[in-house]
Formats: C-alpha cells, sequence, structure tokens
C-alpha cells in the first residue's frame, strides 16, 4: 500500500470515527425519583449536614459499548434543595448562594464519556448560578433487570460557582469542597419512546 | 485573705465570681439576644447568632458548675428573719437555679432542633441534642423566650430583695456577696 492511499484511509476513517458520534445515539433512560437522590455534603462549622435537590429532570442515555453515543444530561431546579433546617434552606436560595430569584436551575451536561480502567468518567460542564465548569464525573453504572442504576461522588469546591462568596469565603464557617452524591434508579425507555429526548425545562 | 469557699458570714471568691461572672454574661448574652433576632439575613447575623450561641454555652457549663459548687460549699447562714421569707428566699434560689439551667438548655434544644451545628467560638465541637425536629424547635424556641422573661422578672425580685435587705433591715445579705468588701 502506498504512502498517499494510506494517508487518504486514515483521514477518511477518522472522519468516519469522528461523525459517528452524530448519527448513533445510546439507548434512552428514564429516572426512577422516589428510588433516586441528588444530594450533597456540605461541612458547616465543622459539623456535616446534607442536603437533597428534590426536583430535578434527567436525560441519559448510555451504553457502555457505545460512549461516544452516550450522554448525561440533568437539569436540576434548585428551589427544591432541602437540608433538614429552614434557616439554611432560606440562606441558601438567597443571593449570596444560589440566588434561585436569578438562577433557579443548575445543570449538568457531558460532552464526552470515556472509558477508563476504573469505570467510565464523564467530561462535564457544570452550571451553577450562570458559571460554567469542565469537571470529571467518575460513575459507576450498572445494569439492572428492566434498566441501571447510576451511582457517583465529586467533589466540587462552592467557590468555583460564587457560592457563599465575599464574606462567606471563610472556609471555617462553611467548607469550600461539597460532595455530591448521586444516586440514579433508572429504567430503560423502549427506542419507540426516543422523541423525548430532549431535557424537559419547567 | 481570699477564700474559696464560704464562710458562715460572707460568699466564697468562688461563689462569687460565679454569681457576677454570670450576672455579666447573661446580661451581654440576653442583649444580643433580643438584638439579634431583627438582623436582616446574611453573615453578619450568622456571626451574631454564632456569638450567642457560644456565650450560651458557656452560661451552661457556669450553670453546671454552680450547681455541683453549690452542693459542695456551705452557704452562708440566714440572719433570723420571718418564715415566710425565708421560704421566699429558698424558693427563689431554687427557681434563678433552674432557670439558669433552663436558657442555654432549650437554647441547645432549639439549635439542634433547627438542624444547625454548634461550635464553641469556633474551636470546640459541641454535640446536637437530637434530629432537625421542627415540632421540638418551635416548643424549645418558646421555652427558651419565655424562661429569660421569667429569669428577668426573678432578677428584678432578687435584686430588690437584695436592696431591702441593705438598705430597710441593714442587714449583710448584699455586702456578703459583693465582689468586694
Amino acid at each position: 500500500m502506498g504512502q498517499w492511499l494510506r494517508r487518504v484511509l486514515i483521514v477518511w476513517l477518522s472522519v468516519v470515527v469522528w461523525m459517528l458520534p452524530a448519527h448513533a445515539v445510546a439507548p434512552l433512560y428514564r429516572v426512577m425519583k422516589s428510588q433516586s437522590a441528588l444530594s450533597f455534603i456540605g461541612l458547616q462549622q465543622g459539623d456535616k449536614f446534607t442536603g437533597v435537590f428534590k426536583d430535578f429532570d434527567a436525560t441519559i442515555h448510555y451504553a457502555a459499548t457505545d460512549l461516544p453515543g452516550s450522554s448525561l444530561d440533568v437539569v436540576i431546579h434548585l428551589p427544591s434543595l432541602d437540608t433538614r433546617s429552614l434557616e439554611r434552606d432560606q440562606a441558601l436560595i438567597s443571593a449570596e448562594w444560589f440566588d434561585v430569584g436569578r438562577f433557579p436551575d443548575a445543570r449538568f451536561r457531558t460532552v464526552a464519556i470515556r472509558q477508563t480502567t476504573s469505570g467510565p468518567v464523564g467530561d462535564a460542564d457544570l452550571t451553577i448560578k450562570g458559571r460554567t465548569k469542565r469537571i470529571a464525573f467518575p460513575f459507576v453504572w450498572k445494569p439492572t433487570a428492566g434498566g441501571a442504576t447510576l451511582d457517583a461522588r465529586v467533589n466540587l469546591n462552592r467557590l468555583d460557582f460564587g457560592l457563599g462568596a465575599g464574606e462567606w469565603a471563610d472556609a471555617g464557617i462553611i467548607g469550600h469542597s461539597v460532595e455530591v452524591v448521586v444516586h440514579l434508579v433508572l429504567t430503560a425507555v423502549p427506542p419507540v419512546a426516543v422523541p423525548a429526548a430532549q431535557p424537559t425545562r419547567r | 485573705m481570699m477564700r474559696l469557699r464560704s464562710s458562715i458570714d460572707r460568699w466564697g471568691l468562688v461563689a462569687r465570681i460565679l454569681h457576677w461572672g454570670m450576672f455579666l454574661l447573661f446580661g451581654v448574652t440576653v442583649f444580643i439576644g433580643f438584638y439579634m433576632v431583627d438582623l436582616p439575613r446574611g453573615f453578619a447575623k450568622y456571626q451574631v447568632y454564632s456569638r450567642h450561641k457560644s456565650l450560651g454555652i458557656t452560661l451552661l457549663v457556669l450553670a453546671v458548675m454552680r450547681w455541683l459548687w453549690r452542693l459542695i460549699d456551705t452557704a452562708p447562714g440566714r440572719p433570723v428573719m420571718p418564715r415566710w421569707q425565708s421560704i421566699m428566699s429558698s424558693a427563689m434560689v431554687a427557681a434563678l437555679y433552674v432557670v439558669m439551667l433552663v436558657i442555654p438548655l432549650s437554647g441547645w434544644l432549639y439549635n439542634s432542633a433547627a438542624g444547625f451545628p454548634l461550635q464553641w467560638f469556633g474551636y470546640i465541637h459541641w454535640p446536637a441534642l437530637l434530629d432537625a425536629n421542627p415540632s421540638i424547635k418551635v416548643i424549645a424556641r418558646q421555652v427558651h423566650e419565655a424562661a429569660v422573661y421569667i429569669f428577668m422578672g426573678l432578677l428584678l425580685v432578687h435584686i430588690a430583695a437584695a436592696c431591702k435587705h441593705h438598705w430597710v433591715d441593714r442587714d449583710d445579705i448584699m455586702r456578703r456577696m459583693l465582689p468586694f468588701r
């Protein structure tokens, strides 16, 4: 095979591989909300506290054999947060923290999912309070009868998203690192239901 | 010579320090308590609340120490007084001792039920009494407030009685608790 022919072949193959994800889409899953939880663990004055976002919408395409066609897209409705403390919840939705009046939703969207030795890792854009940060999102995907479960733990720095800046930036009062714990119970959606693939925003 | 323990005619150094120290600390803490509730939500309010809670924990520890010391120490004798005065005096002391515990305890309970952490001046972690609980939170707050009003009422009677002993009866009831002779 000549040098020229080989180059053409490589370019052609690259183009084909590059175009594949645009067409192939991995199977769609729907979240069983009653069994799933999107929670976070923060540190307040040395004490851990746990909060949950009760309301979120997720569009999940996933196949271990088709990572280019897989994607996770989650819209989190921030006013639904609950940290088991009325005072803390009121503070968290205020302008100094999530500022839900201006930014009612947060969004998590993978731009790519890659396979690593320890499992799949999503490279995702996380947008909170109008600020987008690219984060690595390692997760565990376990197929179940009729669906799957997705579990992940990822640490975020609240200051990256302007949460509690200024006076609240003191880590001794509210820790900078917040652990987000994701547990999604998913049911596979038959291919005929694919038109619902767009994330539903309310 | 400064005596730690009380004698027959004078409160000892420990009793006097606890008495006046807690008087000053209660004054500051209650003042902050009334001031802080109307502050606009934000960092300043959070900080003021934290200080109030830390002072409250300090008062709780002091109140427990005072109870223990009262059990160990021997209180000075009472001068001769009518029986009803003697009973009232004992009842007043008992009420003050109870309320000085109830105020910080109910505050601690309120904070726990509200699901808030507690750290003594940012240094020592103070455990919660129970998990977040909205109904106990409401009750604890009411007890906390009511106890403060009761305390202030008792304090007024206590001070009035001390003044009466000093200027009307001209006995040494007040003098033996004064910080200095």
